[in-house]
């Protein structure tokens, strides 16, 4: 079925269904990077006697261009001025007709750098800091444990890189390119060349899920792709090599997150909380400030505790910028928080199920704590996947295994096999109140016309989300699925303000299809005249439960509670690690495809599953999932494994080896490592026992020498 | 560097630097269904039939190409073992991402067409190969499931296989 408006001369926003990188115009020229090698310095001259007839060096220096690019009110460099900020910043654009020519020619091309000193050291661009209850001084009972946790985990994929197309023509400037943030690139494109908004014509080229630097890394690169195509009046590609894509594009933000928690021995009651988050952003990233919130408030999770403290500081530094995914930004946290629980655990009278029920937010109506999450099955969750995965009885046996792991002889084929078990649970939040994008700009149009169809308008997303909202609508009003369609006809006076096909808005747009498909009921009739149109936002309330002054309240529009259990073996003779199961399990309020949701879910757990160890995989035969039955509205799940993943792989591997690990990724040599320490910690111990009861014998003896020579 | 090869059957004499790899040759002439992913011959995105076994066109320099024969995506999708794997990836539920496709009709030919019923183990290896995130595992494993049963039933079935 064909969408029922066409398009129109003024339109300048187009979906194409082609990657960019596919494209080719005639006279096109390649553009290839020119990067800088050092992290400091000015440079003085760039060598273009090594250029070829028919290429160009181009860095913008001399241009009458606007140097900087803006996103959030922060600037960003678009090329090196001439101090250089970090190392590996584009300095310029080696351009030609062969793209592996021009590819050579950029690696090669010697840049003149004067050094200097204008190396500067980390600074703090943005924090968050929370004091909630008293300064707690630990009583008789309490035991208090320290430990830091380190992960610079990033999603390893081979998706197209980062790049664009553009040329101008017939005084319009054309941009072909992935963005998740349309109304950002055409705005910046806009300042950078000084064409007027509504004459760039913006063609989104397929956009693949898992490309993190399509929020706003790619427009920089749509931008100088820009400047180059006006300077030389020809269409210019512009493309990230492979190797570029990993260094510049996708490598993720390090965070270090140190945990002081002190708990009562006997009752094991969270007594209070002191955590301290420190992540290094690079040169520069307009996301700081919602980076360092969204930490602070995922550092506690589930939990409730009297007494927190929580310091959040994202430093800026010389470094390379780091890309952003906020589907993922809270799996730090939790990975940190849900070690030190299971640090804390074997210090305490409680097993690890017992410990998190009795903690969990909402145990008490009197607690007053600063983040509100609304899921009234974990308890329920918890008993369930525990146990599906018999957690305790496991989890019990281990610990006595791995107590008694240095009388064993692991290298007989009789040996019990070393393993461990690991609980963890989390939450994934949807419409963070806090975001620098407003919520309630998020809209969905449905249009129902006198013969029954239906319009959707809406920025594409992908088939499996389609085809949901096409059940939800077919299901509500009684249209048949042939009959929907979609409508993304935009222009840059109705293009969405805020990014799109983000995991978020998609949720916040399936939840305004069902909102909008209740408004439209009533309306619907055999002898409709005219079509009828329903646009739906969110409703203003849903703000009003976060105070951003004192940033507390309901920090999501909808949250999703999930726990997962896996157990782990090590080979003793190959020390690799063999998953013997994963369970999950999900309170995602009503599971409209359960199929669809539970494949989604497997994928995303491979998917994390191969980003726990350097340059290896792991692989899981036994993944089991579960659903927590509800009729509650729906929740998107699929990126909450990524938050309970790493917790649960490196508490299975701790328990396993006999010793905390408290950095991911693992390198393929760490458990070998870890296992030597053990061992090596091990001897030491013993040896230092024999050298004490060879002491204490030696005392002895002399001792009873001389009573018998008196 | 005169180098006659076949291309999607049509006989061709490419003149190129020997060196230069089929992956950019095969581009340059506007055959984009293989994609340039991790450019190490890891993903496979860049797949074509070389002489009917899929290799990975980043790591074949293109003089060592010299009469051989090559298949596209673009060329294969013509043929009825193409047809056999689309149907039952769409009976599987599986929607490809578009980037990954070469690697993921390439591997699932050679398996049908080397194995009349592929085992559990090979499927499970050839799906945990996989380097894109756009198919679930157990998904694609179901899709080459009824890809099998789709090429059994257009072949017809044989006996005592």
């Amino acid at each position: 079925m064909c969408a029922k408006k066409t398009s129109t001369q003024s339109e300048n926003l187009f979906f194409s269904s082609q990657f960019f990188s596919d494209l080719n115009f005639p006279d096109m020229v390649f553009g290839s990077f020119v990067r800088t090698k050092t992290s400091s310095g000015t440079i003085v001259n760039a060598d273009t006697s090594i250029l070829p007839e028919g290429y160009f060096y181009f860095d913008g220096r001399n241009e009458k261009i606007e140097r900087n690019y803006s996103v959030n009110g922060k600037e960003c460099p678009l090329f090196c001025d001439g101090n250089i900020k970090f190392a590996g910043q584009s300095a310029g654009i080696v351009l030609g007709p062969v793209k592996s020519i021009a590819r050579q020619l950029a690696s090669r091309m010697a840049l003149e750098v004067k050094e200097n000193d204008s190396s500067t050291q980390p600074q703090v661009i943005a924090q968050r800091n929370i004091n909630y209850g008293k300064e707690y001084t630990p009583e008789e009972d309490d035991i208090t444990v320290e430990n830091t946790w380190e992960t610079d985990i990033s999603i390893l994929n081979y998706s197209e890189p980062n790049g664009a197309i553009c040329f101008e023509k017939d005084s319009r400037l054309y941009v072909y390119t992935h963005s998740l943030w349309i109304k950002d690139l055409r705005s910046n494109l806009s300042r950078v060349t000084g064409y007027d908004e509504a004459d760039i014509v913006i063609y989104r080229t397929k956009l693949q899920t898992n490309n993190t630097s399509a929020l706003w890394l790619n427009t920089i690169t749509a931008c100088q792709c820009a400047v180059a195509a006006i300077k030389l009046k020809r269409p210019v590609k512009l493309e990230f090599t492979r190797e570029e894509q990993g260094i510049f594009a996708e490598k993720n933000t390090s965070i270090t997150i140190s945990h002081k928690t002190t708990v009562n021995k006997r009752s094991g009651l969270l007594k209070a909380m002191e955590i301290n988050i420190s992540a290094d952003c690079g040169y520069y990233n307009p996301f700081t400030q919602e980076i360092a919130d969204r930490l602070a408030i995922s550092s506690t999770g589930i939990y409730y505790c009297p007494n927190v403290k929580i310091a959040s500081k994202i430093y800026s530094s010389n470094s390379i910028p780091s890309s952003i995914d906020f589907n993922i930004i809270d799996s730090r946290a939790f990975f940190a928080l849900e070690n030190q629980i299971n640090a804390l655990i074997p210090h305490i009278d409680q097993d690890s199920l017992s410990f998190r029920k009795i903690n969990k937010q909402g145990n008490s109506k009197n607690e007053i704590f600063p983040f509100k999450f609304e899921s009234k099955n974990i308890d329920q969750a918890l008993d369930a996947v525990c146990k599906k995965s018999i957690f305790l009885r496991k989890e019990a046996s281990y610990k006595v295994t791995g107590d008694k792991r240095f009388s064993m002889d692991h290298t007989s084929p009789f040996a019990p096999p070393l393993r461990g078990i690991s609980l963890a649970c989390a939450y994934e939040g949807t419409g963070f109140a806090g975001s620098v994008f407003d919520i309630q700009k998020n809209s969905v149009e449905l249009t129902v016309y006198p013969d029954l169809s239906l319009t959707v308008h809406a920025v594409p997303v992908s088939e499996s989300i389609w085809q949901d909202w096409k059940k939800i609508i077919s299901t509500s009003l009684n249209i048949p699925e042939s009959s929907i369609s979609a409508d993304p006809s935009f222009s840059n006076k109705t293009e969405p303000e805020n990014p799109q096909t983000s995991d978020a808005s998609v949720t916040v747009s399936t939840m305004l299809i069902k909102k909008a498909c209740d408004s439209l009921k009533p309306k619907i009739s055999d002898n409709m005249a005219t079509p009828v149109s329903i646009k739906k936002t969110l409703p203003p309330n849903i703000k009003k439960k976060w105070d951003s002054s004192s940033f507390s309240g309901t920090p999501f529009t909808s949250t999703a509670f999930a726990a997962m259990v896996l157990e782990v073996e090590l080979d003793s003779c190959t020390y690799k690690e063999h998953i013997r199961g994963i369970w999950f399990i999900v309170d995602a309020g009503k599971i409209l495809n359960p199929k669809a949701v539970e494949i989604d879910i497997r994928n995303s757990i491979q998917e994390a599953l191969r980003e726990l160890v350097e340059n290896d995989e792991i692989e899981a035969n036994e993944i089991n999932i579960q659903f927590i039955n509800s009729d509650e509205e729906p929740k998107p799940v699929g990126e909450v494994v990524y938050s309970l993943l790493p917790a649960v792989y490196s508490g299975a591997v701790s328990q396993a080896a006999g010793k905390i690990i408290n950095h991911l990724p693992l390198k393929t040599d760490s458990i070998y490592n870890i296992t030597v320490d053990v061992i090596n910690e091990h001897k030491k111990n013993i040896q230092k026992l024999e050298e004490e009861f060879i002491q204490e014998k030696a005392q002895i003896d002399e001792s009873t020498q001389e009573n018998e020579s008196k | 560097m005169k180098i006659p090869v076949t291309i999607n059957e049509k006989k061709i004499i490419l003149d190129e630097n020997p060196d230069e790899k089929l992956l950019s040759v095969l581009r340059n002439r506007n055959l984009i269904s293989l994609k340039r992913g991790c450019e190490i011959g890891r993903c496979g995105f860049c797949t074509v039939l070389l002489n009917d076994q899929p290799v990975s066109s980043c790591l074949i320099p293109v003089g060592i190409v010299k009469d051989c024969e090559i298949v596209t995506l673009e060329h294969f999708e013509k043929t009825q073992e193409f047809q056999d794997i689309e149907r039952g990836f769409q009976q599987a539920g599986v929607v490809l991402c578009g980037y990954c496709n070469s690697h993921k009709y390439f591997s699932v030919y050679k398996l049908l067409s080397t194995n009349y019923r592929p085992s559990r183990d090979q499927l499970y290896q050839l799906t945990s190969e996989d380097k894109c995130s756009c198919t679930e595992q157990t998904a694609f494993m179901n899709g080459i499931i009824f890809a099998t049963a789709n090429k059994h039933n257009r072949e017809g079935r044989k006996k005592n296989v």
